[in-house]
């Protein structure tokens, strides 16, 4: 279990030291490697006091004093045993010296012996920073919900630019992943036909490899009726995030958990993040409560209404979508309140930028402005405060990389070209029942096709 | 399919003429008053005329439901819980304890009056800004609430501290009304209330029928289902206003068969003039359109029944 799936709803990591972590609710003593139980915790409520302690390194004295004996023992003589004593004392020096430190904790429960907890390779000034916040945190000084502190990821992992493609068309995968857009989002869901959900997941499975060899960020938008079969077939190394419509924070850790086992089966070395994907009223009103349930949540996505959704400028889709009842009759409040979790939550939002349009079909529903009225949806949601927008349309990724703000590479300095081939890789266990296909023919490649492409039209055919 | 109940029209239950004339003004649901329309001398007399006036509203093919005091929903509802009464409207819900509390009361009555259980729905208005913050508990509270959103804008504008008159010029209750909205529609319930639209076109403007057609047809595309009247004049624009238009029918029609198209093409969506048709919007067409067959069909059946009625006290007045 990591650490972030340990951390209850609503609670915050406010230092980290070590093993040690202090959060706005308990101390939590873990270790990373242990396959078991390996955490230990105590609420605030239950410590009395706190304070660092540090005690001599005994092991090191020990053994000092054992080579030390052993060269006396050995009798007066040559400077080699004289070297091995002096070795010896320095080190029952050293290790009474320099000290090992370790977290004192009184309990409540008086009389009992406090617990202590080492320090392990950490500097005095760190641990004696980590004491000053634990305190701070059992006074109350700790806000119990202040904005997250920026992760990598969200610091410079997420784009500006979501394109949202079908993950059963790996042409649109492959085009979509030497483009522009910042992030490619791989949509197991709504693009996909049901009957196409197996292929999907089998052309997913072979695409997040693609994109990781190119370092272009890859999500994967995954249903709530297949969860597990999606992830099993997406969960691989370069899936930076996974986007789920939530609509409570059970939602979430379920998720989360399906993730935990994935990366660890697989050893997939970066946590994949979590995506909300904000649909309905309920999702709308439970925002708060899903993006703070876990740490791996980086991001929004207000699919609850479009960006194009701007005053005064109806266009075709109103036609069409208004058949649909709406999430709520006020718009105005509806960004309000997922603006507010967001902002109390410290998680980035994502616009949907002409997302209930066709591909293709921006000019017949918008006009032939369409260009021109995505890039002033993106202003407005900009101002809005929002990171980014996700997107089905090549105008769209080109008006939200003009207009959002630029973000910084994730681990490559440049973008490396697409293989014209490669290697898929899927191990015996992969759990989606379907058999690993044959690589590429490199003739496919050579005529412009990619190996993604041959073996999506391979699916095709067994299905025919 | 939630049942057709656009116009819920408010009666008085102790003004006789009032009750015996209900079933002629078409309302889906007739709401048999003793709160604010009943002084405080005359509501145990009204208590008593509750059961007999159940039967009567319903002649032309209404249902009838009853409003309660806040404050005295025990033996309002002793007096008015009775086989034939669909809901019971609750004003001035603040807290979910009181919607457990009329559900508990009328839990019992049903079984000591061989009335089905749960049959009874509760209805409840937010008329205070403590039941605007505490609006998903108190809709959240009981099953019987099946339908939620009103608001009782007097009592609410009043309890803010808004002149009422302020709801012609501006949605000084935009926040409410949509706290409401999206309380009821997180739960999956209908939602009731009225969308707001400028000018004289609040539920007290019964004078203004061009206001309360607009205000009607706001509604309707604000995902509202039904509204309370205060006047018969108020009825018309109602059923007509919470359904499907013609347009909108046709509409829906189109995109079903564009999505069911696409979806014989093995395509995860159709396409109408650049717009994406998937599996929501296809569901909600269909929704529509057998909800305009349900209006269809409450409005038939009422006018059936209102004929029958008319023919019948014709006899009788030749008879005599």
């Amino acid at each position: 279990m990591a650490l972030a799936d340990y951390l209850q709803p609503g609670e915050r990591v406010a230092a980290e030291c070590g093993r040690v972590v202090v959060t706005n609710s308990r101390l939590i003593n873990y270790n990373p490697r242990s396959s078991g139980l390996a955490f230990r915790d105590f609420p605030y409520t239950a410590v009395a006091g706190l304070r660092l302690i540090q005690r001599p390194r005994y092991t090191t004295v020990v053994l000092g004093a054992l080579i030390a004996v052993l060269s006396l023992l050995a009798g007066p003589g040559t400077p080699l045993q004289l070297i091995a004593g002096g070795i010896g004392l320095a080190a029952v020096l050293l290790g009474l010296v320099f000290g090992e430190l370790s977290l004192e904790i009184s309990t409540q429960t008086g009389g009992r012996k406090p617990f202590r907890w080492q320090l392990r390779e950490v500097g005095r000034r760190e641990s004696e920073d980590l004491v000053t916040v634990a305190r701070d945190a059992m006074r109350g000084g700790y806000d119990p919900m202040p904005a997250a502190q920026p992760t990598p990821l969200a610091a410079g992992g997420l784009g500006r630019s979501v394109l949202l493609v079908p993950a059963d068309r790996s042409d649109l995968a492959l085009e979509a992943l030497g483009g522009d857009a910042d992030v490619v989002c791989l949509d197991l869901t709504t693009l996909v036909h049901p009957s196409r959900r197996a292929a999907a997941r089998e052309i997913a499975a072979r695409t997040i490899p693609v994109a990781h060899r190119a370092r272009r960020r890859a999500w994967a938008r995954v249903g709530a009726d297949g969860t597990a079969d999606d992830l099993a077939a997406c969960v691989w190394p370069g899936l930076t995030a996974v986007a789920l419509a939530a609509e409570s924070s059970g939602d979430v850790l379920r998720l989360a958990a399906h993730l935990n086992a994935l990366e660890a089966e697989r050893g997939v070395p970066e946590p994949v993040r979590i995506v909300v994907v904000v649909e309905t009223a309920a999702g709308a009103l439970a925002l708060r409560e899903t993006l703070s349930a876990s740490t791996r949540v980086c991001a929004a996505i207000v699919a609850t209404h479009d960006a194009l959704d701007l005053p005064g400028k109806p266009d075709a889709r109103s036609t069409w979508t208004s058949l649909v009842p709406p999430a709520l009759p006020d718009a105005a409040h509806l960004r309000g309140r997922i603006a507010a979790a967001a902002e109390e939550t410290g998680v980035p939002l994502y616009a949907s930028l002409a997302t209930g349009i066709a591909p293709g079909g921006l000019a017949e529903a918008l006009g032939d402005d369409a260009a021109d009225r995505l890039t002033d949806a993106a202003i407005v949601a900009r101002a809005n405060g929002h990171r980014g927008a996700v997107t089905l349309h090549a105008e769209g990724v080109a008006s939200c990389n003009a207009v959002f703000p630029a973000v910084l590479p994730v681990s490559a300095p440049a973008a490396t070209p697409l293989p014209t081939e490669y290697q898929p890789v899927i191990p015996s266990h992969f759990g989606i029942g379907v058999p690993p296909q044959p690589p590429a023919e490199p003739a496919a490649a050579q005529n412009g096709d990619s190996g993604v492409a041959d073996v999506h039209q391979a699916g095709k055919e067994e299905e025919t | 399919m939630p049942p057709v109940r656009r116009s819920l029209l408010f009666t008085p239950v102790n003004v006789r003429r009032f009750v015996e004339g209900a079933w002629r003004h078409s309302a889906d649901v007739v709401v048999l008053d003793l709160e604010d329309s009943v002084a405080p001398e005359e509501k145990p007399a009204a208590r008593a005329m509750v059961r007999e006036a159940i039967d009567l509203v319903q002649r032309g093919g209404s249902e009838a439901a009853l409003r309660v005091n806040h404050d005295a929903v025990e033996s309002d509802c002793e007096a008015g819980v009775w086989p034939g009464l669909c809901a019971i409207v609750l004003p001035k819900a603040d807290t979910a304890e009181q919607v457990r509390h009329l559900d508990a009361v009328l839990s019992r009555l049903e079984a000591a009056r061989g009335m089905p259980a749960g049959g009874v729905e509760i209805m409840p208005m937010i008329e205070s800004a403590e039941g605007v913050r505490n609006a998903h508990a108190v809709a959240a509270a009981s099953l019987r609430v099946k339908s939620f959103g009103v608001l009782g804008e007097a009592d609410l504008t009043a309890d803010l501290g808004i002149a009422f008159q302020d709801l012609h010029e501006a949605d000084v209750l935009a926040y409410p009304r949509a706290e409401v909205g999206l309380a009821a529609r997180a739960l999956g319930l209908t939602v009731n209330g009225r969308a707001w639209t400028p000018g004289r076109s609040t539920i007290a403007d019964y004078g203004d029928a061009a206001g309360m057609e607009r205000s009607m047809r706001a509604s309707w595309e604000a995902g509202c289902r039904s509204s309370f009247c205060v006047h018969p004049a108020q009825v018309a624009a109602a059923n007509r206003g919470l359904r499907p238009s013609q347009a909108n029918v046709v509409r829906c029609a189109e995109a079903i068969r564009a999505f069911t198209d696409a979806q014989q093409r093995g395509l995860p969506y159709g396409v109408l003039q650049g717009v994406m048709i998937d599996l929501k919007i296809a569901r909600a067409a269909t929704a529509a359109i057998g909800y305009a067959l349900d209006c269809a069909a409450r409005d038939a059946a009422k006018l059936l029944r209102r004929r029958e009625m008319e023919r019948e006290l014709e006899g009788k007045d030749l008879t005599r």
